[in-house]
């Protein structure tokens, strides 16, 4: 009687199965050593920039363009080199961008001005830079064109964060609000993404 | 006696996920090669897929493979082309890789054109060197330089 109650139990259920895993284990293990392998556990970034080509501007064309230059003279020194504001056309505020650059740079509006950065602290040197280019890109917020000229004895550490510090504002800085083209008001990093790298070779 | 791999097939699975979900698969392998500690820097612009050059203390590399040894870190004077400033075997290979690469790119007019290259270099090495690499990557028709750069680390 009992065992007929049992068979009668085991009547509404389904027969245990034995499930073979071994096969899985084998791809899931094979799987897993292959992406241990190929995986690579550092993040890598680009910092993107190109070089200078040589040219000349056409025969009678005489428009007047924006130029900045930064020198990189070391890890503790650069220079800037702003070329003549005379005649630039998108300019926010003129008064204001002169009045601040006869302040803080050398030289006059139809040659042009400079300014050396130096401190001790490599890193105050790049917040430095970043200040003064900040300032040039509220007033030239169109702009978007640099030339690194660098010396030979910088290292490239030196090249990649001054690369980084003119091509944009770092995170712990405030986003820069600029007037986009077509008139609004907009939040933005970027400073002068289009870096030319040319060699330093003593000129100015 | 049983054995129990509930706990392990667990610990396996989780971590095949993870990896899958954090593995990217492209062509390019930026890994830099031994001996090369990439600059940090805090840029977030992704590495493009592109031909990759590397510049290690023993040699030059083009995609992993060797391009020309150096002599103490210093390139050899019979690689220097007359101009003193081209690399010539490296030249060299680049043209061929710029020529592979317009003949694909040629056939798919969307995409843009092959100019892009990356860079390797170790965060010490002088610009001085560098710009050997620079100036032979543009002469051959490489004139878009992605700088590689790795995350400073905390």
């Amino acid at each position: 009687m009992l065992k007929r109650r049992a068979k009668d139990k085991m009547k509404g259920r389904l027969p245990e199965a034995e499930v073979n895993i071994v096969s899985l284990m084998d791809i899931l293990t094979t799987l897993l050593f292959f992406i241990i392998m190929m995986a690579s556990f550092n993040e890598f970034f680009a910092l993107p920039a190109s070089p200078l080509q040589m040219g000349k501007a056409a025969e009678g064309e005489q428009k007047p363009t924006f130029v900045l230059k930064v020198r990189l003279e070391s890890e503790n020194k650069l220079a800037l080199y702003l070329g003549p504001v005379e005649g630039l056309t998108a300019i926010t505020d003129k008064n204001g961008l002169k009045s601040w650059l006869r302040r803080r740079f050398s030289g006059n509006e139809s040659r042009g001005y400079t300014r050396t950065v130096y401190h001790k602290n490599k890193e105050t040197v790049q917040k430095n830079l970043q200040d003064i280019l900040l300032v040039l890109k509220k007033h030239f917020p169109h702009e978007s064109k640099a030339v690194l000229d660098v010396r030979g004895q910088v290292h490239y550490q030196v090249l990649t964060d001054t690369l980084s510090s003119v091509r944009s504002l770092g995170d712990t800085s405030e986003a820069l609000t600029v007037i986009n083209a077509l008139g609004k008001e907009e939040k933005t990093r970027v400073l002068f993404p289009q870096v030319v790298i040319s060699e330093w070779t003593g000129e100015v | 006696m049983g054995l129990n791999i509930t706990s392990l097939m667990d610990v396996l699975t989780v971590l095949l996920f993870f990896l899958i979900k954090s593995m990217t698969v492209t062509s390019t392998s930026v890994t830099p090669p031994e001996g090369i500690r990439l600059p940090a820097s805090v840029s977030d612009h992704q590495v493009e897929e592109a031909a990759v050059v590397a510049f290690t203390k023993n040699d030059i590399r083009l995609n992993h493979e060797l391009v020309t040894p150096l002599n103490n870190g210093n390139l050899r004077p019979e690689d220097l082309g007359e101009d003193k400033r081209t690399i010539l075997p490296l030249e060299t290979v680049l043209k061929k890789e710029y020529a592979k690469k317009k003949r694909l790119y040629g056939s798919q007019a969307s995409m843009d054109l092959p100019g892009k290259i990356l860079i390797q270099a170790d965060h010490k090495l002088p610009f001085d060197k560098l710009k050997y690499l620079l100036h032979t990557a543009s002469v051959s028709g490489f004139t878009d330089y992605q700088f590689v750069v790795e995350k400073p680390k905390e």
